[in-house]
């Protein structure tokens, strides 16, 4: 079930009224794994018997793995469950791709095999859950979390509908706590909520959705695209994926506000970076910080030589791409970032602000070198999306040499709108609502979400919301499309 | 007061701004809107919904598909040729195999005779997607009777979708940006409920070639639609009602271009289907310059050769054809 559907929202008032009527905490659990697999089945039933078992296995090892005092038998049994989820994982998402590489390495070197690929069909949302679930039999391994006191707190934690199939990736430590104590239904947290998801729907379907037709018809003909084109398709990319993938963290934070739970921040307005390792702090957040947690530290982390810290960035990175999708596009995706992040100290970077640093710094008007930077950084984020966004390797590549060499090109200008063609929206209202949108994030850039506007007079809020409502159900593209990071 | 029930009143109260603001901002667009869909091509519905009700002093040879339908038929010729009153109910390939079954199921009576022609989408993606389904009920609410539970989950899905699509449509109505092709209308159909606004227009070659080019049928969906089918029969059967299965007029090219995936489904409808099969796919598939805007919807002559095949081939089956009133060959 997709946020942007009437299904969700019909689902949601029922939820929402039930939950609250229900007095006891553990029927409000049960409930709430109801509805999430209610939420989650309605894409393919048979995706619930696999998020069952994997919670099954999962609170199995946990409950051992607490118990456990033998630490040959805690390692055995956390390598068990390890193997067990990244062994689903592997199977459902990266099989063909290993597969497909197999066959053609082995072909290459002329011993020809028939292809091992299967027909799998990838359920929904599984790096999200797999990642979500490896960090509660980690966290038990390492003394750093006690087990889920029942199965059904486990399911609930685990199943929690919001963040099930395209996160914040929540983990057990701060997830599970809220599931295991009471919850009481908060005026102000659920105003909040709403505002939220109100700032999610708008971003999704006003922004997202309109862009995605131009930057389709871009990267699926590139050839027939002049390079001034493809790079405006490009940035276009970039806002597309922003916006699409942080309104989803955006309504989910919202709706589970709406449950008495609290959802980690999942994007710090990325783009007013001003360096790639900032970028970072402030892209997919519980991703990023769930690589260095559990990846990047464990490998040694930069209390390591030069030379070490590299190669544990790069590895970092490269899991990241790898965890994205089963192509090599990503890949390379993630090893760009990754070098970027090598590089930067080279060049002397910015690197030394945090999440909950204000973005672009205090000043309303930013000075010239932080406007450097900030550009500098958003297009090196955009020329690694290429890649992540094209079909293939060739393809980036040609994206890249027309984009180099035909700016020069009078002619590569003459038929730039045609890039609009494949447009719902007219250019000057998309574009318009797209520089609305930079500016607001701008504007309301110290605020967790831009739409945070509790201590403007009550009409005006009310107002915007007004405002931000109509575009979106007038404007936004309701097409029942799926989020981007649903694929991953 | 409590929280929870200050958060409803507030929430409501956001709502009824929005409704109101609706109310204010809208209504002078909806009302021309109404007028819109009220002569729109789905409207028809109404028409021959009508037309279907109406008694008549001798059987009914009905009709039922989607626009190739409605676009694929002589009636007049029909009429004139066979003893049967002939009413076309093709409308929309959108609505899916169920909801047309549907539509036309209360009003058979005992000796009618139906043709089936189902476009080849309808074996494609089970339930189909709710936008068509949605505009039929704008048009007339009563519609909402004959759709099947499995179109549920797509029309909630799609429900958004549909409304943000009649904001968008009332306002531009009334500025006039509403595209209305002319042959797209309530009143391009005959009595009969054949298309004929089209008729003497030149071919719309840009719609055809924008249109998808291969199928790709999913078993599971064919065998769907072949159960829904097979269940029409056997309750038309009993009402001494007869089914015959007439395929598509799908263009040459497509229909050369997807040849196995036809030709597999085309088997599986022999070996499956409890009624007659009258034709081939290739028996009725045309060149394209038969074609008006799409790669299903014929012209004038070409509505004509294919009626004619349907009385010759359906003729040797019903009891009551003049047989020696033969049409006059293209």
């Amino acid at each position: 079930m997709t946020f942007t559907t009437l299904t969700f929202i019909l689902l949601l008032a029922i939820a929402f009224t039930t939950y609250w009527s229900i007095k006891q905490r553990s029927y409000q659990n049960i409930f709430l794994i109801i509805v999430s697999y209610i939420f989650y089945g309605w894409w393919d039933y048979r995706f619930c018997f696999l998020l069952f078992f994997s919670s099954l296995v999962d609170y199995v090892a946990g409950y051992y793995l607490a118990r456990l005092e033998d630490p040959k038998w805690r390692r055995l049994l956390l390598g068990l469950s390890l193997i067990f989820n990244l062994g689903i994982l592997g199977f459902f998402k990266y099989w063909n791709f290993f597969a497909d590489s197999l066959s053609r390495a082995l072909g290459s070197v002329g011993w020809q095999v028939d292809a091992f690929s299967l027909n799998v069909i990838l359920p929904l949302g599984i790096s999200f859950y797999t990642f979500q679930t490896l960090t509660y039999t980690i966290d038990i391994y390492r003394r750093q979390l006690q087990p889920a006191r029942n199965l059904i707190n486990y399911l609930c934690y685990l199943s929690f509908f919001p963040q099930l199939v395209a996160g914040p990736i929540e983990r057990a430590s701060h997830l599970l706590p809220q599931v295991e104590r009471d919850r009481q239904f908060n005026y102000a947290r659920s105003v909040d909520g709403c505002q939220q998801m109100l700032w999610g729907f708008f971003k999704k379907m006003a922004i997202a959705d309109n862009l995605a037709p131009i930057v389709e018809r871009a990267y699926a003909s590139p050839g027939g695209m002049s390079g001034p084109q493809l790079a405006f398709a490009t940035v276009l990319f970039a806002f597309q994926i922003y916006c699409d993938f942080s309104a989803y963290s955006d309504i989910a934070i919202g709706t589970a506000r709406l449950f008495g739970f609290d959802l980690m921040q999942n994007f710090a307005y990325p783009y007013f970076s001003q360096s790639i390792s900032e970028f970072w702090r402030r892209w997919h957040i519980s991703l990023s910080t769930w690589l260095k947690d559990y990846v990047y530290i464990p490998l040694g982390g930069s209390r390591v030589a030069p030379i070490r810290r590299s190669l544990n960035v790069m590895i970092t990175f490269l899991l990241s791409g790898l965890w994205h999708g089963a192509s090599l596009n990503f890949v390379i995706w993630g090893g760009i970032h990754g070098a970027l992040i090598i590089l930067e100290p080279l060049w002397g970077a910015k690197s030394a602000l945090k999440a909950t640093d204000i973005p672009g710094g205090e000043r309303r008007l930013p000075n010239f070198s932080t406007v450097f930077r900030i550009v500098l950084t958003f297009t090196l984020t955009c020329f690694a999306w290429i890649f992540f966004r094209a079909q293939s390797g060739q393809t980036a590549a040609l994206i890249i040499r027309k984009i180099l060499t035909e700016p020069f090109q009078l002619a590569a200008y003459q038929s730039f709108g045609t890039i609009f063609s494949t447009s719902p929206l007219e250019p000057q209202i998309l574009i318009t609502l797209l520089i609305g949108f930079i500016a607001a994030e701008w504007m309301q850039r110290h605020k967790t979400y831009p739409l945070q506007i509790e201590k403007w007079h009550a009409p005006l809020r009310w107002l915007v919301y007004t405002a931000l409502f109509w575009i979106t159900l007038f404007w936004g593209t309701w097409n029942t499309g799926e989020f981007v990071y649903f694929q991953f | 007061m409590s929280n929870l029930k200050r958060f409803v009143l507030r929430l409501a109260g956001f709502f009824s701004l929005q409704a109101a603001v609706a109310g204010v901002v809208l209504t002078p667009y909806m009302i021309n809107y109404r007028d819109v869909v009220a002569n729109g091509f789905m409207a028809a519905s109404i028409d021959k919904q009508a037309e279907l009700k109406q008694p008549q002093s001798r059987p009914r040879l009905v009709l039922v598909g989607g626009s190739s339908v409605a676009y694929g038929y002589s009636s007049p010729l029909l009429k004139d040729h066979l003893q049967y009153e002939p009413v076309n109910m093709g409308l929309h390939a959108g609505l899916g195999a169920e909801f047309m079954l549907r539509e036309v199921e209360p009003g058979l009576k005992s000796g009618d005779i139906v043709v089936i022609s189902l476009e080849y989408e309808n074996f494609i993606g089970f339930p189909p997607g709710a936008k068509d389904v949605y505009d039929v009920i704008e048009a007339d609410w009563r519609n909402v009777q004959f759709l099947p539970l499995s179109y549920l989950p797509s029309l909630m899905d799609e429900g958004l979708v549909f409304l943000g699509g009649v904001f968008r449509r009332s306002v531009a109505s009334a500025t006039g940006d509403l595209e209305r092709k002319p042959y797209y209308q309530r009143n391009s159909f005959n009595n009969y409920g054949d298309v004929t606004g089209h008729y003497g227009l030149p071919q719309v070659t840009e719609k055809i070639a924008s249109e998808g080019k291969t199928f790709n049928f999913d078993p599971q969906d064919v065998q769907y639609v072949i159960r829904s089918l097979n269940e029409f029969n056997q309750r038309a059967k009993a009402r001494n009602i007869r089914v015959f299965y007439s395929y598509a007029p799908l263009m040459k090219k497509v229909l050369t271009e997807n040849q196995t995936q036809i030709e597999n489904v085309a088997q599986t409808l022999s070996k499956s289907l409890e009624f007659p099969i009258l034709d081939r796919p290739e028996d009725v598939a045309y060149l394209d310059s038969a074609y008006f805007d799409s790669r299903y919807h014929l012209n004038q002559d070409a509505a004509r050769q294919r009626t004619i095949a349907l009385i010759d081939r359906l003729s040797p089956h019903l009891p009551i054809a003049h047989h020696e009133n033969s049409p006059d060959r293209p």
